[in-house]
């Protein structure tokens, strides 16, 4: 009787202490503060993103030839910069000491601002960015073949194709445009001055000391000229040796993985230490 | 019931705002935090929402530690920032927004709060100017109905009616389970509204005393001729006179004069804390 009385107890703590972490109400109302107070910003700057990634495949599909190059630089440009003045737009939260008073005093969880604050600031514009860039990709490209299958040059766009996923040219800013919105959200918790420019220049040190780091190893295990090319920049991926005593000889040791599955091994975990870094920021923010 | 107990608070360690304070403040009545400029009332107000936490020492409020900023914490607290944040939306959005973090929240007493202050109607809030802001603000967080309310120079930014509405509409709160806690550099703009006074200076308080306890201890009289012999506090030169404030030898209770007594407080430390001594 009494073990049962107990354990009504300690299920009823528990309750009022996930409560205390999450409520779906709550979260609710937080949301739609966000959404009232920023949306037409943030979903402004969604709806520039889209219109801006019309234009430039609907170049490509003007002129198929460039239709490639016109994707991957909007890609890039998409993945990689268009977070940036998202995000930016999104932590104005904390770029006052009123509107951070205002944020940090709602009557909701650390948990609940820290998830609102991940789910729009990156699971929404990257659904919304990915999810329309898949729609207008596989439009354009088959528009393009429709237009030149009634010609005799359909040869020429035969080997065009929607872009994968889990194409580098698309994971790799991916990852990277990742990295870059959590490091801003940090950035404008920690900097009360000029915090983008700072937060900016953190992930900018973070790649260039990942980068020192891999050539400082390799120097330290293997012998020879090791030249900084693209490519071997990525860490562990692979390593180009020039021999010096023979200038038409270069050697390429290469990892057995693709360059994807190392890109992952190194950015998803710096990804779930910022998010991780991101909720403690909140939590431990102060005036 | 807020608790401050051994409380010590610095950015710095070479230049401690507050050491090894030990504080009470009681529901019910309405306390004035006053300070000059830097003194650390802000940090003290902060602290007690939770937007700063002690060094050492323990802040709690109804026997919650604010700095966790747990939901149930901060439904119950409110404050109103020296400088305010309005988003630009309209005000039956923002109500419509924010008053469902607070359970208590009336809507028939936020649009009286809204009246008295002459708070104008407006499409946007970022339309209205500071003051206007300011006064909407505080009437929000008054119909919040929280236990605690803190306010941060709120009469900073309003203007000399404004500031008279201010003061009739909080003299006319009084609630057993409320704590309102004031903090200002404009000492007049609090006169006859607070029940209890705080004066910070240097990182410790020289005076926090009850209003009826301070006008048993000291006078505040106008002279024709600066007076001679009696247990004089401070002296004002005004038109006409001075004004003094000397110890109470049993004679009749006077109002307090809040300026004067700021001053003497901040002139002569010592000598106010010798007249209350515990």
């Amino acid at each position: 009787m009494y073990s049962k009385a107990g354990s009504h107890r300690t299920n009823f703590q528990a309750l009022i202490v996930m409560e205390q972490v999450f409520e779906f109400g709550r979260f609710k109302l937080l949301t739609q503060r966000i959404v009232s107070e920023r949306g037409t910003k943030l979903f402004g700057s969604i709806l520039f993103i889209i219109f801006c990634m019309i234009l430039f495949l609907g170049i490509g599909y003007i002129k198929p030839s460039v239709y490639e190059t016109a994707r991957t630089f909007f890609v890039t440009i998409g993945l990689f910069l268009g977070p940036i003045a998202y995000t930016w737009v999104l932590s104005s939260e904390y770029q006052t000491n009123s509107q951070s008073i205002s944020f940090l005093m709602l009557p909701s969880s650390t948990f609940e601002k820290w998830l609102a604050h991940t789910i729009i600031g990156i699971g929404l514009y990257y659904s919304t960015f990915l999810g329309f860039f898949r729609l207008l990709d596989l439009f354009f490209v088959k528009a393009i073949h429709t237009k030149y299958d009634s010609t005799g040059i359909s040869y020429l766009v035969k080997d065009l194709e929607i872009q994968s996923f889990d194409s580098l040219l698309l994971y790799g800013p991916f990852l990277l445009g990742i990295i870059t919105s959590l490091t801003i959200l940090i950035g404008t918790l920690y900097f009360k001055k000029n915090s983008l420019v700072y937060s900016l220049l953190s992930v900018l040190l973070l790649g260039l000391g990942t980068v020192i780091y891999h050539f400082f190893i390799i120097n330290l295990n293997l012998e020879g000229n090791i030249p900084m090319d693209g490519r071997s920049a990525i860490p562990f991926y692979r390593v180009l040796i020039s021999d010096s005593s023979d200038s038409a000889r270069d050697y390429i040791i290469g990892s057995k993985y693709s360059i994807t599955s190392i890109l992952s091994a190194i950015c998803i975990p710096i990804i779930c230490a910022l998010t991780l870094a991101y909720y403690y920021a909140i939590k431990e923010k102060e005036l | 019931m807020i608790n401050f107990e051994n409380f010590s608070f610095y950015y710095k360690r070479k230049n401690p705002i507050y050491t090894d304070l030990n504080l009470s403040i009681k529901p019910g009545k309405i306390y004035g935090l006053l300070g000059r400029n830097g003194a650390g009332k802000s940090t003290l107000l902060n602290n007690i929402c939770g937007l700063n936490s002690p060094t050492t020492g323990k802040v709690t409020v109804k026997n919650r530690t604010p700095s966790e900023r747990s939901p149930y914490f901060l439904r119950d607290i409110y404050i109103i920032p020296d400088e305010v944040y309005i988003p630009a939306i309209a005000p039956k959005r923002f109500v419509r927004i924010y008053a469902p973090f607070y359970p208590k929240f009336s809507l028939s007493e936020f649009q009286e709060y809204l009246s008295i202050l002459d708070v104008p109607e407006t499409r946007k809030l970022n339309n209205l100017s500071f003051g206007q802001q300011k006064k909407f603000i505080i009437a929000f967080a008054l119909a919040c109905n929280t236990s605690t309310l803190i306010m941060d120079e709120p009469t900073n930014g309003l203007d000399i009616p404004s500031k008279g509405l201010f003061r009739k509409l909080i003299s006319s709160l009084s609630s057993e389970e409320k704590t309102l806690v004031i903090s200002t550099h404009q000492v007049r703009d609090l006169d006859d509204l607070i029940d209890y006074i705080l004066i910070v200076n240097n990182g410790h308080f020289v005076l926090a005393k009850d209003v009826k306890e301070i006008s048993k201890k000291v006078v505040f009289k106008f002279y024709q001729e600066e007076p001679v012999g009696k247990n004089v506090i401070q002296v004002e030169t005004v038109p006409g006179g001075f004004l003094v404030m000397h110890e109470n030898e049993q004679e009749p209770e006077t109002r307090v004069n809040i300026e004067q007594l700021f001053n003497a407080c901040i002139v002569k430390p010592e000598v106010i804390e010798q007249i209350f001594k515990p």
